[in-house]
């Protein structure tokens, strides 16, 4: 990989030396030019093209240094770090006039990722170096006063935008580099500083080596035989993974709600090519993927805390950001203390559970952001927490009003619910939990089937639920029992086919059995109160 | 709405043997003064006890007045949750048919949580109450509308009810009345039985089955039918531990060793046979 990295410093070198020389003969003898640069202003997940115009005039009477076409005030600010980043590289603009034009103008530009692109072009606009070169990159990095490279977040969307404008050679700080790298067709230059950049678009320093391109980002996952007595919520969890099934569980404090949602992205399958890219894309824009972390290949695991804001749950912001349900796309939202989320925070959820995407809209337009996860709430089972049995004091309406309240805009996108209790030594004494990796397996063949079908369990459409998840007649009584005898809505009814579709196929079986119905019935979430 | 007075034929006169009998009955119904009279040639008991009650409480209660509506019996409650929900159902859904006498208004839904049901007896049975339209629901109005539970019954069941609750004070007024009070006994550790075995002790007349309240009422006991459906293999193992204790659905696992997928397709086929409920702290109760 640094090899092909240097190879591209070769050929830019080839041409950048005729080049330069020109260069440098105008700038010494007109003493103004337009140069440009191409940097990218970060909407959403999305990258756009940004031209950057810059006029630059020896003009010590009028010097001056402005910007124009809708920067913010990060960018405006940019004009102080490019001016020290000059110096440090050796050039004093205190004397010029330079005008720097952002192309298209009506497109918001936002943050300090635009300081190396409007340096590499007012560099070039003074002779420092080609402005072809400079015109033939993408550029994206924040300058430190003294010109040092700072990272900046959405590289990977700012690397896939490079690549389509045609310009997949991207100047960028060394530590993003191995991150664009993942991109198919760039070819990221890491840049330790803005001298860094400029010797190495003329070819007389190698850029930064790639280090950890390709590797694959492995958080890890705590395994599945750590959740010792708790076979009923272990098997839940596994239903969850294996259809793509929202769940809730509820317990006392401390029966390891958490220990048991902390292990569902382990035992899910790893994150295909596309899926990874789009989670480290997603990851990236947020600016929470660790520098140098590589292809995110184990699903994300979301746990936002209940003070959490809408915004802050599906996306938002004057500058907009991806939200928690973004950020948990293709791995898992956990909602622990689900009573306590605010209530509007939760229904804006409902959207994205149902469709799988989050749509924004703002004055200048609105986005689309993909929010596609397992959703795993938990909460107490009832106000004190006792768990409605010894050293409980809550009244049954009361509980009953608490657990109502509680899962209320939710709770018609749950399919299965799980009781945990404190593990009784009886269970412990027989329990013998199967690792992440033996569920995994399981997990991933009942997930091929569901791909032959075309569609996860937990998605299967009503009308193609008799297609999919036919039932014998035997099945149907079950179903017809359990909508008499438990009151089940016609929603219920389906939820339970599905997930009872779910039980078939980690059994390996085409068909669905009156056993795996059953199964079904005991695990809705109803069952829990 | 229809208001019934006290010179209005269709005014129950086991009423008028009360201290106080209420001055004009308002009936929800056009349809129902009918109902009612129909209900009140034949026996008739009041099944009343905690609105806090079980789940096996209230799945008891919900099969004895199936059985009892079953053998021509009627049912009378308040249309409180827990208990009295559960008596009024069990009734309905046996084809039988029960009264209602609310604590408010006539007009009323209250509460919230009994409103289907009080849809459904709209049209099977009647909705009462001494109180003029508008009348919103109060502590003290419960324990009046009580007098009229009690005294409209041939006899009066209490299933749960802990020591100083609503349904010792029908079961008080029952006594007054010289009718017949039974109580379901109850573990002495168990709260919800704490007002049922008061009762006992007092010398109410222990009720285990359908039949005693049948013998209470003066119907032939050989006449009750129950409809337990059969169960065997696996689903009897499990249904015989938690008959020895009831236990979480992992607790019950472990004990008759399955796996927790196969016990929890027996525990549906259980629940969905009415042979067993599941209590507030997730733990599985047999119902009979």
């Amino acid at each position: 990989m640094p090899s092909r990295a240097s190879a591209i410093g070769e050929t830019l070198r080839v041409r950048g030396d005729t080049a330069s020389l020109a260069g440098c003969t105008r700038a010494g003898s007109v003493g103004r030019m337009l140069t440009r640069a191409h940097a990218f202003a970060l909407t959403g997940l999305d990258a756009t093209p940004v031209e950057v115009e810059v006029y630059s005039a020896a003009e010590p009477k009028n010097a001056c240094f402005t910007i124009v076409g809708l920067p913010d005030k990060a960018l405006q600010e940019a004009r102080s770090r490019i001016r020290s980043a000059a110096f440090a590289a050796g050039l004093n603009t205190a004397e010029s006039l330079m005008l720097v034009n952002l192309a298209p103008a009506e497109v918001r530009k936002e943050g300090a990722g635009f300081d190396l692109p409007i340096a590499l072009a007012v560099l070039a606009g003074h002779g420092r170096v080609d402005e072809r070169l400079v015109d033939e990159v993408a550029a994206v990095g924040e300058l430190a006063f003294d010109g040092r490279l700072r990272p900046v977040p959405g590289i990977l969307s700012i690397a896939e935008a490079a690549v389509a404008a045609g310009r997949p050679v991207l100047v960028c700080p060394s530590e993003c580099a191995a991150e664009a790298a993942l991109v198919p067709g760039c070819r990221p230059l890491g840049c330790s500083s803005l001298q860094h950049a400029v010797r190495v678009l003329s070819g007389e320093q190698a850029p930064a080596h790639l280090e950890a391109v390709g590797v694959v980002h492995h958080a890890p996952v705590p395994d599945l035989s750590d959740v010792r007595g708790q076979p009923g919520a272990r098997r839940a969890l596994e239903l969850c993974a294996a259809g793509g099934h929202n769940l809730l569980l509820v317990g006392p404090p401390g029966v390891g709600k958490t220990m048991l949602a902390k292990r569902l992205p382990g035992i899910l399958p790893p994150l295909d090519d596309a899926a990874a890219l789009l989670a480290t894309r997603i990851h990236s824009a947020a600016g929470v993927l660790p520098a140098g972390a590589g292809l995110m290949r184990v699903p994300p695991f979301r746990a936002p805390h209940h003070s959490a804001t809408t915004p802050a749950l599906v996306g938002g912001g004057v500058r907009i950001r991806p939200g928690e349900v973004t950020l948990a796309t293709g791995g898992v939202l956990f909602l622990d203390e689900l009573p306590e989320f605010r209530r509007d925070a939760l229904e804006a959820l409902r959207v994205p559970i149902e469709d799988g995407l989050v749509r924004i809209s703002r004055a200048s337009g609105s986005v689309q952001l993909p929010a596609r996860f397992s959703l795993i709430a938990a909460m107490n089972p009832c106000p004190c927490g006792g768990g409605g049995s010894g050293g409980c004091s809550c009244s049954r309406d009361r509980v009953l009003s608490y657990q109502r309240k509680a899962s209320g805009p939710l709770l018609d996108r749950i399919d299965v619910g799980v009781r945990l209790e404190r593990p009784a030594p009886e269970v412990l004494r027989v329990d013998r939990p199967e690792s992440t990796e033996t569920v995994r397996e399981r997990v991933r063949a009942a997930r091929e089937r569901q791909a032959a079908r075309g569609c996860v369990n937990g998605q299967i459409p009503v009308d193609l639920l008799d297609v999919h998840a036919p039932l014998s007649a035997a099945c149907t009584k079950l179903v017809d029992e359990a909508e008499r005898r438990l009151a089940l809505s016609p929603r219920g009814l389906h939820r339970i086919q599905r997930v009872a579709r779910t039980i078939a196929d980690l059994a390996g079986t085409s068909s669905v059995e009156p056993a795996h119905v059953a199964e079904a019935i005991a695990v809705r979430l109803g069952a829990l109160t | 709405m229809t208001q019934l007075g006290h010179t209005d034929p269709r005014y129950p006169a086991r009423l008028l043997e009360l201290a106080d009998p209420p001055a004009t009955l308002y009936v929800r119904d056009p349809a129902q003064p009918k109902n009612l009279s129909a209900l009140l040639q034949s026996p008739i008991v009041a099944i009343v006890g905690s609105r806090s009650a079980s789940a096996a409480g209230i799945a008891f209660a919900t099969r004895l007045a199936g059985e009892l509506a079953a053998s021509g019996v009627g049912v009378i409650s308040g249309l409180a949750r827990g208990i009295d929900a559960g008596a009024h159902q069990g009734a309905l859904d046996r084809g039988g048919r029960t009264v209602a006498v609310l604590g408010c208004g006539i007009d009323r839904d209250y509460p919230s949580a009994t409103i289907p049901l009080a849809r459904r007896i709209t049209t099977d049975g009647a909705i009462l109450s001494e109180y003029p339209p508008g009348t919103p629901p109060a502590p003290f109005r419960f324990p009046e509308r009580n007098r009229i539970v009690a005294a409209l019954a041939d006899a009066t069941i209490v299933i749960e009810a802990a020591a100083r609750s609503g349904a010792l004070i029908t079961a008080r007024l029952a006594l007054d009345l010289g009718r017949d009070v039974l109580a379901v006994p109850g573990a002495p550790w168990s709260s919800g039985a704490e007002g049922t075995n008061l009762l006992l002790k007092d010398g109410a007349l222990p009720l285990t089955c359908a039949a005693d309240a049948l013998v209470a009422v003066g119907v032939d006991p050989g006449s009750v039918r129950t409809d337990d459906p059969a169960v065997d293999g696996s689903a009897r193992k499990v249904l015989a531990a938690l008959r020895r204790e009831p236990a979480s659905a992992d607790v019950l696992a472990a004990r008759c060793g399955l796996t927790s997928s196969a016990a929890a397709a027996l525990i549906a086929e259980l629940e969905l046979k009415g042979l067993l409920v599941r209590e507030l702290d997730g733990r599985l109760v047999p119902t009979a």
